[in-house]
């Protein structure tokens, strides 16, 4: 609890983190309140009305089938964000679970780990992606499962580190001698000290996952039109880029803006838990 | 007083130095602790003992012999005996998780042995007394102590489980002279019904808290005397390394009585 509150109090303090966080907050409720912010269905067509200017009824005009942008833009935040969101959940989720039992248990069940995260990871996680969706056919929940593969062994590698690291702590050691269990000590000692760690990469993580995404709906493997996606819109803006080059510009700067703010939360994370950092630093005993 | 109570036979233990190289730290160790009696561990840096130690606590496993408490397997005895062993380790820094406040490191120690702070005494404020910290310490973090601070806070948790095998490795070493003596007569006071290792380079304060001396010179246990025999005249029986020990101690205390301090 204590803890908690000081990296609270030090995020607050940092201006750009605490900003990146309101705007990404904002993102997020824009998506979800998308139907009491929009007049507009996302998926109604008019064809009368193709690329139009902005104007009071669309504030940011039309795209090329008569869909109002400003529409497609804030349904398109709840499915970029949510399946970044998802994603990144699911790989910290299953990644850190099995970093952190290979690292406590050691023995066969590390080697196969980390066998097959080496294998994993032999592959540029791009093509590893692209490849996996290639086969198992474009849409949404194969581009997540794709995702999800090509990025656990990240976690994995990060939380088997820091917990063989902990492993050497006197503390840990401690509570060995003292007779306490494997996962007592993996619950009491290690997840603490290992979270704020896991929770900086995340969010960093985020924003790589948020343009895998775009990038694969961009490409038309990821989320099928005529699902608003920022990635998807992208794509449909490409389309007609040479005679309207401005359609580019809403879901590439909602792109831009949300990666840039999850990657400056995240460094304001990893300050933020400097003061709490978990391994004592050299010099810093008289 | 009697019962053997650790016994620790032929304990070897090498370390891999490079890919074929091997280093021996302890070459057929044997030595019996037994309830009731402090023994000491003299030896110079790097002579082993804090290698013994880790052997002793089930930390390491032995490259050779065997270590028996009560006659069990060591790790047998361990699970049995949940917060049966406590230690105090010589590198304080990362003794204490940095994120706990004192008061959960000390609880740590009660909670090994199955109790709860506030539950049954002792609860954390008394213990943090009997080390001569304040209880206003209580919610500050670990890291934020000094070493001295910290060494107090790892001697509560560790009495905190009522061990019967305490292992304080140089766990006095930061502590300034009479912190150490008045540790050392808690010490004394606790050491009824358990056994204690008291490792330390300095062998006065082994004198003053210890019923036997071990000596470990090169891997090997030189001397296992009673603490009277430091003393005896005729130190012909004493290990070279111990008498060395003796002797620059002796030229230190002379100086003290030149100088005028003496009786
Ligand atoms: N984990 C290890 N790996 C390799 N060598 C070690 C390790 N731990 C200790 N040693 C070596 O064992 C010797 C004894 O170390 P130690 O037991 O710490 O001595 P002491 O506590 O008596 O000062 C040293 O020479 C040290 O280099
Ligand atoms: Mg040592």
């Amino acid at each position: 609890m204590r803890r908690a509150r000081g990296i609270w109090r030090a995020l607050w303090r940092n201006k750009v983190g605490m900003a990146s966080l309101i705007f990404l907050c904002l993102v997020l409720a824009a998506g979800l309140f998308a139907p009491l912010l929009s007049a507009h269905d996302p998926l109604a067509v008019d064809m009368k009305n193709r690329l139009g200017p902005c104007t009071a009824e669309h504030l940011l005009g039309t795209d090329s089938l008569g869909r109002d942008i400003l529409a497609r833009l804030l349904y398109g935040a709840r499915t970029s964000m949510g399946l970044a969101l998802c994603v990144m959940l699911a790989t910290v989720g299953i990644g850190s679970l099995l970093g952190l039992a290979a690292g406590t248990f050691r023995g066969l069940f590390d080697s196969l780990v980390m066998r097959v995260t080496e294998v994993l990871m032999s592959f540029p996680s791009e093509v590893l992606v692209l490849a996996l969706v290639g086969m198992a056919g474009p849409g949404m929940e194969n581009a997540f499962w794709a995702c999800v593969l090509c990025r656990w062994p990240w976690y994995a590698r990060v939380a088997r580190s820091l917990t063989l690291g902990f492993r050497d702590m006197n503390y840990v050691a401690y509570a060995r001698v003292a007779g306490f269990s494997r996962t007592h000590i993996l619950v009491r000692h290690i997840l603490p000290c290992a979270s704020g760690e896991i929770a900086v990469l995340a969010t960093l993580d985020c924003a790589s996952v948020l343009l895998m995404i775009s990038a694969l709906s961009f490409l038309g493997l990821g989320v099928q039109p005529p699902v608003p996606e920022w990635g998807t819109m992208l794509g449909e803006a490409r389309e007609v880029m040479i005679l309207h080059p401005w359609q580019m510009l809403p879901p590439g700067l909602a792109i831009l803006l949300v990666v840039a703010a999850f990657n400056f939360l995240g460094d304001a994370l990893r300050d933020a838990l400097d003061p709490w950092r978990t391994l004592p630093q050299p010099g810093e005993r008289p | 007083m009697d019962k053997v109570f650790v016994s620790v036979s032929h304990v070897q233990k090498r370390y891999a130095r490079g890919l074929r190289k091997k280093v021996r730290v302890l070459e057929d160790v044997s030595f019996e602790l037994r309830l009731g009696c402090v023994t000491g561990l003299l030896g110079a840096s790097g002579s082993g003992k804090s290698t013994l130690a880790r052997l002793l606590l089930g930390l390491e496993k032995p490259d050779g012999g065997r270590i028996l408490i009560e006659g069990q397997e060591l790790r047998a005895w361990r699970a049995a005996n949940r917060g049966g062993m406590a230690v105090v380790f010589q590198d304080y820094v990362t003794s204490v998780n940095p994120v706990f406040t004192v008061e959960e490191c000390v609880a740590e120690g009660l909670e090994a042995c199955g109790k709860r702070n506030g539950e049954d005494s002792p609860c954390v404020a008394e213990l943090l007394a009997r080390v001569g910290l304040a209880e206003s310490l209580a919610d500050r973090r670990c890291l934020e102590l000094s070493g001295g601070q910290i060494q107090r806070v790892c001697l509560a948790r560790a009495f905190a489980s009522r061990p019967r095998l305490l292992v304080l490795d140089e766990a006095l070493s930061s502590l300034d002279v009479s912190l150490q003596a008045g540790m050392a007569e808690l010490l004394r006071g606790q050491a009824k019904d358990m056994a204690c290792l008291f490792i330390t380079h300095d062998i006065q304060l082994a004198s003053l808290i210890c019923e036997r001396i071990l000596v470990l010179d090169q891997g090997k246990i030189t001397d296992n005397v009673p603490t009277e025999a430091l003393f005896a005249e005729s130190g012909a029986h004493l290990s070279p390394a111990l008498r060395e020990m003796l002797d620059c101690t002796m030229v230190f205390c002379s100086r003290f009585e030149d100088e005028g301090h003496g009786a």
